[in-house]
């Protein structure tokens, strides 16, 4: 299980968060349909390191994105998404 | 050095009576009674005893307990006794004396290894005869057919240091980390602190081995540290995540009130340091296995350790040094040491020299064959430089050298490097934090590893004065590989009697891969995955292929590192916990009513309510028509509701929504459904707008943390420009839908105002608490949605069924809610809306906004899904004969090809029959068509015809008050 | 929903209540934090933390949401200081209350738990949301030998048991 530095709690289970999807996979309302099936069907899919967004569902329900080598799960790069950030 | 307490504890094998002294193990009890023959083995049936002292066991197999506490194959060496101990022996009839299944060990030209592979081949039917017999002769322990009675508990831990293992080495790490200040844990498989310093006669600054390690264990516990006894670290997963097992009662044994049996701890450490030590090698010679022969360190540590005598006249075979400890050991003990075997040519050191005064000490010389007498061995048949030597003896002490014990080292990803002097492997480079210390590093010289142990804590540089009346023994090496074997059987793999003819035989039938030779053979495929067998195999493997060991590779070490029960793995979660129940805000009015509780996910939800002498669907027509006619009542607190408040918050809606929402007056509510990103329909609800710049959105049970991920996701990763706020509220609110042709009169009656009209929503108070009622029908009556705070919804019940009961009305569960939707032709998620339907296939399309701009529309222009023809559509079924079974495929004819399936079915609740919805290939162009309802599993089948999906008042006239 | 029921061990006491009145606050931007630190009488806390006396209380949930909760919270005057800034919506109606009062409040938390109750940096102050025999949960230190832990309703039953448990065996 690994263990996930949140941006806004520190460093926790991985049970507390949910997988979401590679940044690549991300499809906007305004995506043309063909770019949109594309990210949604025809993705990378590394051997390593990939970028990947996952939510603190169970702990603060934040966001973040961060790099993650699919071989050693080393975790790197990692930072908050959402509205920017109050005090 | 004996640290039994000297309290005496009766305990049973086989049925008789025994006494053993408090601390020792069954194994060291047995020894102390004369008990050799403990076991019979796996496949041959062979008589076997007690060949080791710690976990690395793998003869004396043992049940221990009774009842649903009876624990199989459990070792004689890792049970510590206790008052009323039972313990049997295994894979024995009638008896452990007699035996009638080791006449496999006559049959055994027949069996060699890849047996079972072999009998795969030719007829099915000789496979199944042979699997009969088998199954019957070979094997383990009975597992218990009782329900274990034992709790077992999951448990967090954090610590800056795991230290697995607390002999000297793993002891001088953990005291210098906490004297350094940092959060430590210490964990140990034993029930005695001190590893190898038990069974050796050393001191320590002056100090004897065992009270050395006493007062460590102390100092590390004023200093705040955590030590777990007969705790074994089992596992080592991703980012120092490390699963311990601690055993609070012993296999068999009842443990504390209150007291879990075992607790699962899950220790999240900043860095592990492993000082698992080191597990000594047993030497290939015929006859290896029998009762009697016995690992040196083992025989060791029961003389000093025990105090127990493993023998009356010993031979030692070893292959380096640490093999002499023992004839010292043996001898204090008073022990008849009749030779030392060395395998060595020309052995030196002090340690040599020592014995050489003492003992007869034969170098150049292996064991080649152990002679019986009885049960138990007798006699040492020794290869001494080419002339042959028998020497009588009933304890053989043997050491091939040692393993450093990197399960978990390597279990971490981390790698190996050989060591040719040793000829093990040891741990490499680590891929997470942690190092191995002590014999687990291949360390021998005690001096050395505490320094380097507590160098490994982090405390400042130190020395430790090691009094150690031997001397240094040499560094360990391994036995060179057996010569020609004498007759007999010479075991490799003990528990799974895997000899090393097995070995050659595989190798002479092709098996070059190591992962081939274990699979074949099943060495190191027993309970204790080969701890004591595997270097061997790999040896003659190696030797085989002409090859060093590192060549020839290595199997895998998985987790756990030792036998686990299961209850620890399943801790809390049994029985009615098993999975979370949630419970109803109005789970006590529920239960007063009688209510019939079906599960919904977490939820429990009310399924009926039957009055005495009714069935449930008996009850739940009754409270259908019981609506249509009047009144009812059903608890829909469990839908997921969301409020969607601020400037952007219709914006947000339209994004999740496939639906118009922007053009929604305040007080209007709207039907609304959402997709997926590939265009099918995933969820379905209700938005409201209860203020300018505030919505209510509701949405399936069973989709609420789906649809809050999704309303988080779509606002904070694709619009965090957006200011809007979502608040999941389907905790907060309890909600109570009062439907039928006197919702209305009930409604204003209670609430002193008119009741909104169909589709809208607004606030009044029920029973003095604020309600929001929003006015929809999920029944085909007139109804409405009060929605109250779920800790003040109880006294709006109370005057709603007051209100409902005066009406001929009261309340109504689960299954009359599904009769009514499923005649007035609601889909409903889960059934219809299954994930493969498109808002076409549920006859929703005029709905979507045609401009898209919503989460799923560019999956809706896939041809697939844009194309109507030859999609499931939804539509009604009329029952032609009796009851629609549910989930049954529309056949043509029974057999054949289905065109679709039943979704739900219900009886009709405004006149008999039987009703349902169906996904039926362009079913909506073909109402009309007869088609058979069938499913073999229940062995149902009913004629249907297809129709709408309405049933009842397609107008909509009874929303009108 | 047995309401005020005690659990006491020699280690732990366990209540059970109502959450009563909870607040979320949420903001889109920073423009209300200083007229809200203005009205409150203290400033909004940041992650992890909480701020206030249990008159009136502020813990901080999320990244852009504060729970307020405590008797003397005015929700007249805090909607007029956020202004068009963010919303304010009730939530607590589904909320439970639990107490660990006594020594034993941190190792209570670690059965069936992933979060790291038993570092002395979780003192008075602290607050965390995580997961106890799977199910979500808001933890917060209000002194150093007490703990309340926020649940939602349904499971509050559950949770109960669990906590019930792991205090008996710790």
């Amino acid at each position: 299980m690994l263990l996930i530095a949140c941006p806004h709690c520190g460093p926790r289970a991985q049970e507390e968060f949910s997988y979401e999807r590679t940044t690549d996979s991300v499809v906007t309302t305004e995506a043309a349909p063909d770019a949109a099936m594309t990210a949604l069907f025809t993705r990378e899919n590394p051997r390593g390191v990939a970028e990947e967004i996952w939510r603190h569902t169970y702990g603060c329900r934040g966001w973040m994105v961060f790099r993650r080598d699919r071989i050693s799960h080393a975790i790197s790069d990692i930072r908050p998404l959402g509205p920017e950030p109050l005090a | 050095m004996n640290a039994r307490d000297g309290s005496p504890v009766r305990f049973r094998f086989d049925g008789r009576e025994y006494t053993g002294q408090a601390g020792d193990t069954l194994a060291a009890a047995l020894i102390a009674n004369g008990v050799a023959l403990v076991a019979r083995s796996f496949k041959y049936h062979r008589p076997r005893g007690i060949m080791a002292a710690g976990v690395e066991e793998p003869s004396a197999l043992v049940t221990v307990g009774e009842g649903g506490r009876r624990e199989p194959n459990t070792r004689a060496t890792d049970v510590f006794l206790y008052e009323g101990l039972v313990a049997e022996s295994q894979n024995r009839w009638p008896s452990l004396a007699f035996d009638l299944g080791a006449i496999n060990g006559l049959l055994s030209p027949l069996i060699p290894a890849g047996f079972y592979y072999k009998t795969f081949f030719g007829p099915p039917k000789r496979w199944l005869r042979y699997e009969h017999f088998i199954r019957k002769a070979a094997g383990m322990g009975a597992p218990p057919t009782a329900a274990d009675p034992d709790a077992y508990a999951h448990r967090a831990a954090f610590c800056d240091v795991l230290v697995v293992g607390a002999g000297p080495a793993g002891l001088a790490a953990a005291v210098s980390a906490a004297e350094a200040g940092r959060r430590v844990m210490l964990v140990e498989q034993d029930c005695r602190i001190g590893g190898a310093l038990l069974r050796e006669d050393v001191a320590i600054d002056g100090i004897a081995g065992h009270d050395w390690s006493a007062r460590a264990a102390a100092r590390i516990r004023a200093l705040g540290g955590r030590i777990l006894m007969r705790a074994t670290a089992t596992g080592y997963w991703d980012h120092n995540l490390v699963t311990v097992i601690e055993r609070r009662a012993e296999p068999g044994a009842v443990p504390p009130v209150d007291q879990p049996a075992q607790v699962l701890w899950k220790v999240r450490a900043g860095e592990v340091i492993l000082a698992t030590g080191a597990i000594e090698r047993p030497l290939a010679f015929s006859g290896n296995d029998r009762p009697g022969v016995m690992l040196a360190q083992a025989a060791r540590t029961y003389a000093r350790r025990y105090g127990v005598k493993p023998g009356r006249r010993a031979v030692i075979a070893t292959a380096h040094d640490d093999g002499y400890r023992t004839a010292f050991a043996l001898a204090d003990a008073g022990v008849e040491v009749a030779a030392v075997l060395d395998s060595r040519d020309n052995p030196q050191g002090t340690l040599v020299a020592a014995a050489r005064g003492r003992f007869a000490v034969h170098t150049g010389a292996v064991p080649l064959a152990a002679k019986r007498s009885g049960d138990r061995v007798g006699a040492l048949v020794a290869d001494l430089g080419g002339r042959q030597q028998t020497f009588a003896a009933d304890l053989v002490a043997v050491s091939g050298g040692v393993t450093p014990v990197v399960h978990l080292h390597k279990q971490a990803g981390g790698e190996l490097v050989w060591d040719a002097g040793m000829e093990a492997f040891l741990p490499g480079a680590s891929r997470q934090a942690n190092r191995s210390i002590g014999a687990a590093a291949g360390g021998h010289s005690l001096a050395a590893i505490l320094a380097e142990s507590w160098a490994a804590g982090g405390g400042p540089a130190r020395n430790f004065a090691v009094t150690d009346p031997l001397g240094d023994a040499a560094a360990p090496q391994a036995a060179p590989p057996p010569g020609a074997v004498a007759p007999g059987k010479s075991f490799v793999d003990f528990q799974n009697d895997v000899t090393l003819a097995d070995v050659d035989l595989a190798w002479r039938e092709g098996y070059r891969s190591v992962e081939h030779l274990k699979r074949y053979t099943t060495l190191g495929m027993a309970t204790d995955q080969g701890k004591t067998s595997n270097m061997a195999a790999l040896s003659r493997l190696a030797q085989a292929q002409g090859v060093e060991i590192p060549a020839a590779g290595l199997t895998t070490f998985r987790p756990p590192y030792t036998p686990a029960t299961l209850g620890a793995f399943a801790g809390g979660a049994v029985g009615d916990h098993a999975a979370p129940i949630r419970r109803l805000p109005l789970y006590d009015k529920h239960e007063a009513l009688g209510a019939v509780w079906q599960p919904v996910g977490y939820w429990r939800r009310p399924r009926g309510y039957p009055r005495p002498g009714e069935a449930l669907g008996e009850a739940s027509l009754r409270e259908a028509r019981m609506v249509r006619s009047a009144v009812g009542l059903v608890d829909v607190s469990t839908l997921a509701t969301f409020a969607v408040s601020g400037p952007d918050a219709a914006l947000l809606l339209e994004l999740v929504c496939a639906t118009g929402v922007a053009k929604l007056a305040e007080g209007r509510g709207r039907y609304t459904f959402m997709l997926r990103e590939d265009g099918f329909v995933m969820d379905d609800g209700t938005v409201w707008r209860t203020a300018p710049a505030r919505y209510l959105l509701t949405s399936s049970t069973g989709g609420s943390d789906r649809m809050a991920q999704r309303l988080s996701y779509v606002r904070n990763v694709l619009r965090p420009d957006l200011r809007v706020s979502v608040a999941n509220l389907q905790e907060h609110f309890a909600a109570i839908a009062v439907a039928g042709p006197r919702a209305a009169d009930l409604l204003a009656e209670l609430t002193g105002a008119p009741p909104p009209r169909h589709m809208s929503c607004d606030s009044g108070a029920i029973g003095g608490t604020a309600v929001t009622i929003l006015a929809a029908s999920y029944s085909g009556e007139r109804a409405f949605e009060v929605y109250a705070p779920a800790d003040a919804i109880g006294p709006v019940w109370d005057a709603l069924f007051a209100g409902a009961s005066a009406r001929d009305g009261g309340a109504y569960g689960l299954d009359a809610m599904d009769a009514l939707r499923v005649e007035k032709g609601h889909v409903v998620v889960g059934a219809e809306v299954d994930g493969r339907s498109t808002p076409a296939d549920l006859a929703l399309a005029g709905m979507v906004r045609k401009a898209g701009g919503f989460t799923g529309w560019q999956g809706l222009t896939r041809p697939a899904l844009a194309d109507p023809s030859g999609r499931r559509q939804l539509v009604g079924l009329e029952s032609l004969d009796g009851p629609i079974p549910e989930g049954g495929m529309l056949v043509p004819a029974p057999g054949q090809e289905p065109q679709g399936h039943v979704t739900t079915a219900a009886p009709r609740v405004a006149q008999a029959g039987w009703i349902g919805l169906a996904l039926v290939v362009d079913g909506a162009s073909r109402h009309g068509d007869e088609l058979l309802a069938w499913s073999p599993t229940r062995r149902q089948q009913t004629r249907v015809r297809l129709s709408a999906s309405h049933f009842y008042d397609a107008e909509g006239a009874r929303y009108r008050d | 929903m047995p309401k005020g029921r005690a659990t006491v061990t020699d280690a732990v006491t366990i209540t059970l209540a109502p959450a009563g009145p909870v607040h979320a606050l949420e903001l889109w931007d920073g423009a209300a934090l200083a007229p809200l630190s203005a009205l409150l009488g203290f400033a909004l806390p940041p992650a992890g933390r909480t701020a206030g006396t249990a008159a009136l209380r502020a813990i901080r949930a999320e990244p852009a949401v504060w729970l307020l909760d405590g008797p003397a919270l005015d929700l007249a005057a805090i909607t007029a200081a956020l202004g068009d800034n963010g919303a304010l919506t009730p939530v607590g109606g589904g909320l439970v209350r639990i107490g660990l009062a006594g020594p034993g409040w941190r190792a209570a938390l670690m059965a069936d738990g992933l979060f790291d109750a038993e570092d002395p940096a979780f003192g008075p102050g602290s607050t965390a949301a995580t997961l106890i025999a799977h199910v979500g949960v808001r933890l917060i230190v209000t002194a150093a030998d007490a703990c309340e832990v926020l649940v939602a309703a349904s499971y509050a039953p559950h949770l109960h048991h669990a906590l019930e448990r792991s205090a008996k065996m710790a």
